[in-house]
């Protein structure tokens, strides 16, 4: 199953992590970003690692350790 | 009941208290006489009188250091054992049990588990590596001394201080001029003036601790830690972390290796030692060993969830309860996890807005504990040149894999995008488009979902 979502036109840093350490609950969770800004796109890819996801062609996945 | 006296209850020794009345036993504690205690130190002392009082209310400050006023209190008291809580209690310690026929290190080289060159000069007797030390009584001294030896940098310290007062590392003779003096003219962290000071070669390498228990002259190794320097431009080096060793290579075998051969040269027959040594290309050098558990740098809930013991209990069996302490020894050294403090290194002094780590820390599975009061009090940072100019530190705890995991982040986000975690200004980003899926569980993800669109995030 998958769901599309936006969040709104701006977010902020800490509700982002907020966000999506939320998500990362879930063992199983795959999670793809479009329209990343340039901006955000380093912090994200951190963030995604701290939250145990790795890049799989674009998807972040949740890995087991 | 019965009395046990902690001589020196400061710092991790004040636990002493606790734990030797959760054990049916009666704490004495007693503060040897200082006749001119340093503001800082007194505060030790405060600190450890007002945790020992939830325990005891026999809590004496010696009024003066002589033999008839300690054998008065062993003749009021007649403890069934005696430790030292910190340096300070271990000469004391030593004398007191000695006196009492109760197990403890001999008085006769008491010296040298708590002046630095003593301990050099008993390496060397012994024939184990030890730094190349002197012990100076003026600033002409260092100077002539260091012209002979030539290298540089020198370290100079008290030769019986503590913590890292008095302590430097001079690169030049003008530096070593300049804190040779300083140090002469100070007094150490208890409040003892300079009169001479310990120069030593500086030790290049990997810095080690080795804490341990003996018991009847057995050592047991209770935890060891590695730590990371980080340079720091030409500033210095800065600490990333240390980490507790779970499973030692060769090179921190040797290092374990040493430290036992140091324990017998310096005569440690009872209780515990903390002892620092530099992994050099020469092999293990040591730095300097106390008679006493280490401070309390590492949380003591995750101290014992990795190694499943706590020093201050362990240290007690060999005292009182020899057949526990030989259980513990003939285990090995093993622990189910290890224990990481990661020490924040900020690039530049900065003024702060919020703090972002705060929240990411709730979803890195590791964490345990963290001190940040500086940077929260203030809402500043320093550029990081030392253990006092650190935004923080934090303490993990797991899986060697989970622990290194969460501090390669942490240290990603340290060197690329340190304002995302200590921020100069609020952060808000242009909001990317996010697809969600899940191999199963869509009720949880509609779940997830919802509760982005209640928090009017999406």
């Amino acid at each position: 199953m998958a769901a599309t979502g936006a969040f709104k036109t701006t977010i902020r840093w800490t509700d982002l992590i907020d966000d999506l350490g939320n998500l990362a609950g879930s063992t199983d969770v795959q999670v793809k970003f479009t329209g990343v800004a340039p901006e955000l796109a380093q912090g994200l890819e951190l963030l995604m690692q701290a939250l145990y996801f790795e890049n799989s062609g674009g998807v972040w996945k949740k890995i087991k350790i | 009941m019965q009395n046990i006296f902690i001589i020196e209850a400061v710092s991790t020794g004040r636990f002493y208290a606790k734990e030797i009345a959760w054990r049916g036993y009666h704490p004495v504690v007693i503060y040897p006489y200082l006749e001119n205690v340093t503001g800082v130190y007194k505060q030790y002392r405060i600190g450890g009188s007002d945790y020992a009082r939830k325990f005891t209310d026999d809590i004496i400050f010696m009024e003066s250091d002589s033999s008839e006023a300690y054998q008065a209190l062993l003749e009021k008291f007649q403890p069934v054992a005696v430790v030292a809580g910190s340096e300070l209690g271990v000469i004391a310690a030593d004398y007191l049990a000695r006196k009492a026929g109760l197990p403890g290190n001999d008085p006769a080289t008491a010296e040298c588990r708590r002046n630095k060159f003593a301990m050099v000069e008993a390496l060397q007797k012994a024939g184990v590596p030890a730094i190349r030390s002197a012990k100076l009584n003026s600033v002409d001294e260092c100077l002539q001394l260091a012209a002979e030896w030539n290298t540089w940098p020198v370290v100079i310290k008290p030769l019986s201080g503590a913590g890292t007062k008095g302590v430097h590392f001079c690169s030049s003779m003008d530096e070593l001029r300049a804190k040779a003096e300083e140090v002469f003219k100070d007094s150490d962290l208890f409040g003892y003036g300079n009169a001479q000071i310990l120069m030593q070669e500086f030790a290049k390498g990997t810095e080690f601790i080795v804490n341990t228990v003996s018991c009847g002259g057995r050592h047991a190794i209770t935890d060891v830690w590695r730590y990371r320097k980080i340079a720091v431009g030409d500033k210095g080096n800065a600490y990333d972390y240390a980490k507790l060793v779970t499973q030692p290579d060769a090179d921190e075998r040797a290092v374990m290796d040493y430290a036992l051969q140091v324990l017998d040269a310096l005569g440690f027959e009872y209780g515990p030692s903390h002892t620092e040594i530099m992994l050099t290309e020469r092999g293990p050098l040591l730095i300097e060993t106390g008679a006493r558990p280490m401070g309390a740098v590492h949380d003591t809930e995750a101290l014992q969830e990795a190694l499943g013991h706590f020093i201050i209990d362990v240290s007690l069996d060999t005292y009182i309860d020899p057949a526990s302490a030989a259980t513990f020894a003939a285990k090995p050294y093993s622990p189910a996890k290890t224990i990481m403090t990661k020490v924040f290194i900020s690039q530049e002094s900065a003024e702060l807005k919020e703090i972002p780590l705060f929240t990411l820390l709730k979803y890195l599975p590791t964490v345990r504990k963290g001190d940040f009061d500086y940077v929260k009090s203030t809402m500043r940072v320093e550029v990081t040149v030392d253990l006092a100019t650190t935004p923080g530190e934090l303490q993990l705890c797991g899986s060697e894999e989970q622990v290194m995991h969460d501090y390669k982040v942490l240290r990603a986000f340290e060197q690329q995008a340190f304002d995302l975690i200590f921020a100069k200004k609020v952060h808000y980003f242009t909001a990317p488009q996010v697809t969600v899926s899940l191999a199963d569980g869509g009720e949880w993800l509609q779940l997830a979902l919802s509760k982005l669109q209640s928090a009017g995030r999406i």
